[in-house]
């Protein structure tokens, strides 16, 4: 029994959708669970606070979310959204932009999580600061939210550019490695972004008056964090935008697969390991103000080094597609 | 529970309040599409936002992992009604599915700019 | 065109090359998040060792790099070697 094109096209976009969606949900599941633990602890600490610890809750979660609802969107639009010609390269196309929002929303699932757990306790200790924790919390939690933001740009230019005219060989592996790329990277972003937010709620909570200190801390460390996420982002758009001559050769097929991978796993560890040093530069800005200069730099001295592993990876990524 | 209903009440009725009104701005710029998928998408969004604190004192566990399971749970159930504004904004050519999407971030885009702009506001206060 | 021997062995080079570096990426680049987050503590209990901590930092991050260097290496002896 011989399957035509458009079941193919079919079945690649409904498996997107269901890994978007379920790896979506699993990073929002994670994140909200550790927020509600700790604030579950901070309301056995202080019962009287729990409504300023659940309303910061609340409004924390409803940010946090925002991954897994793009994750919902791209499932949604995977799922019901006619395809115009499919052709087996669209097939490839629609399977990688699930993987890619699939995976691009776990970081920032988990990610924001630790700033909204952090605010909660926080706000035990110092129940003056709660309107500025939340706050605090809020712009870390928007922030570790680019990276899925990414993932849905480069899944939404997979399900919407038309691939009809390149050759099946092998576009279909530089649009699953597109897909990859971004989605990968992005793991790590979100969660380092969402490191450094964690240490900056609990870092305004210990010295209120550190706040614009810390934050200011915050934001350079996340911005760091972001690279190796936007180092992704463009080896898909390279992937994706380059044409590439049709050939049989399986090795082109696979060194386009593999530059996807090697920049998505390649942006993993240094998203988390910049997400860390800036966390403990926050954490130390916060305890120390006068000498956030030194950490400030110590932090930005430690997040390049530790960046030059996702370099690296660009570098062979690039390798990969243009030399070899 | 009384700070959960305050909070619900803001921004729900805010959200409401403001995709009317722009909704309205489009009827009469005569976009009718976009009005009718902003306001869909909106209503769900506060939906979905009060599902989301109705359900916020049962996923409070001191264990992680029954917090992370019941979060998990809830989440599936919310997306599910989530899901429904969306199907019919693609399936149906009188709402617009992209003011749709913008309608169901909503709540988060007000949460946001409440805040972010707050703490704008404060900080150019301590400058001057 | 049937697909060779040879063909084979380039392709799972090509793919080998990029898990690799890829994958050989994660361990140095949390390590030496990990190392700059300890040296930031360190620079905060004593602010006056600042100059002697950011050098151990670097020293020891530089150690935590050669394995990222390794999968480098690795990644293209496979892309132009074998």
């Amino acid at each position: 029994m011989a399957y035509d094109i458009s079941t193919w096209v079919n079945l690649a976009a409904f498996t997107g959708a269901g890994i978007a969606m379920g790896l979506g949900a699993v990073g929002a599941a994670i994140g909200e669970g550790y927020t509600a633990s700790e604030a579950s602890v901070a309301v056995s600490r202080n019962t009287k606070l729990s409504g300023d610890v659940f309303k910061s809750m609340l409004v924390g979660q409803a940010v946090a979310e925002s991954a897994s609802i793009f994750a919902l969107v791209i499932a949604i639009l995977l799922l019901f959204l006619d395809v115009p010609n499919p052709t087996l390269v669209k097939g490839a196309a629609l399977f990688g932009a699930g993987l890619c929002m699939g995976f691009g929303a776990i970081g920032s699932g988990v990610g924001s999580g630790f700033p909204g757990g952090q605010a909660c306790r926080g706000m035990v200790h110092q129940p003056a600061m709660a309107s500025r924790l939340t706050t605090n919390m809020l712009i870390g939690s928007a922030v570790c939210q680019t990276p899925a933001i990414f993932a849905m740009v480069v899944a939404l230019i997979l399900m919407f550019v038309d691939f009809s005219s390149a050759p099946l060989q092998p576009t279909w592996a530089a649009l699953l490695g597109a897909g990859v790329s971004t989605g990968l990277a992005a793991i790590g972003s979100g969660i380092g972004g969402g490191l450094a937010a964690g240490a900056s709620c609990e870092g305004v909570a210990r010295s209120p008056e550190a706040v614009g200190p810390v934050t200011t801390t915050m934001l350079v460390g996340q911005a760091v964090s972001q690279t190796p996420s936007i180092f992704g982002l463009l080896i898909s758009f390279v992937l994706v935008f380059k044409t590439f001559p049709e050939t049989a050769a399986l090795q082109t097929a696979m060194a386009l697969l593999g530059a996807g991978l090697c920049m998505g796993f390649g942006g993993i560890g240094p998203g988390i390991g910049n997400g860390m040093a800036a966390e403990g530069a926050v954490r130390w800005v916060a305890r120390r103000v006068d000498h956030a200069g030194d950490l400030m730099r110590t932090m930005l001295v430690g997040q390049a080094v530790s960046q030059s592993t996702a370099i690296y990876a660009m570098v062979i990524s690039l390798v990969l597609i243009f030399v070899v | 529970m009384e700070a959960i209903r305050d909070t619900q009440k803001r921004y729900g009725s805010a959200a409401m309040a403001l995709a009317i009104f722009a909704g309205l701005f489009f009827i009469i710029a005569g976009y009718k599409p976009i009005a009718k998928g902003l306001i869909l998408g909106t209503l769900f969004s506060v939906l979905n936002f009060v599902l989301m604190g109705e359900t916020l004192a049962l996923r409070v566990s001191p264990s992680r992992a029954r917090s992370s399971v019941l979060s998990m749970g809830t989440a599936m159930f919310r997306y599910l009604l989530l899901a429904l504004p969306l199907i019919v904004a693609v399936r149906n050519d009188t709402f617009d599915l992209v003011s749709t999407v913008i309608g169901i971030f909503m709540i988060q885009l007000l949460v946001l700019g409440d805040h972010v702009a707050g703490a704008l506001v404060s900080r150019r206060k301590r400058d001057d | 065109m049937a697909i060779e021997g040879a063909d084979i062995v380039k392709a799972a080079a090509f793919l080998g090359a990029g898990l690799a570096m890829g994958l050989g990426a994660i361990g140095p680049g949390v390590g030496e998040g990990m190392a700059a987050a300890k040296t930031c503590e360190a620079i905060g209990r004593n602010p006056k060792e600042a100059g002697l901590l950011t050098r151990t930092m670097l020293v020891g991050q530089a150690v935590s790099e050669s394995t990222g260097i390794y999968s480098l290496v690795i990644a293209l002896l496979l892309l132009f070697v074998v």
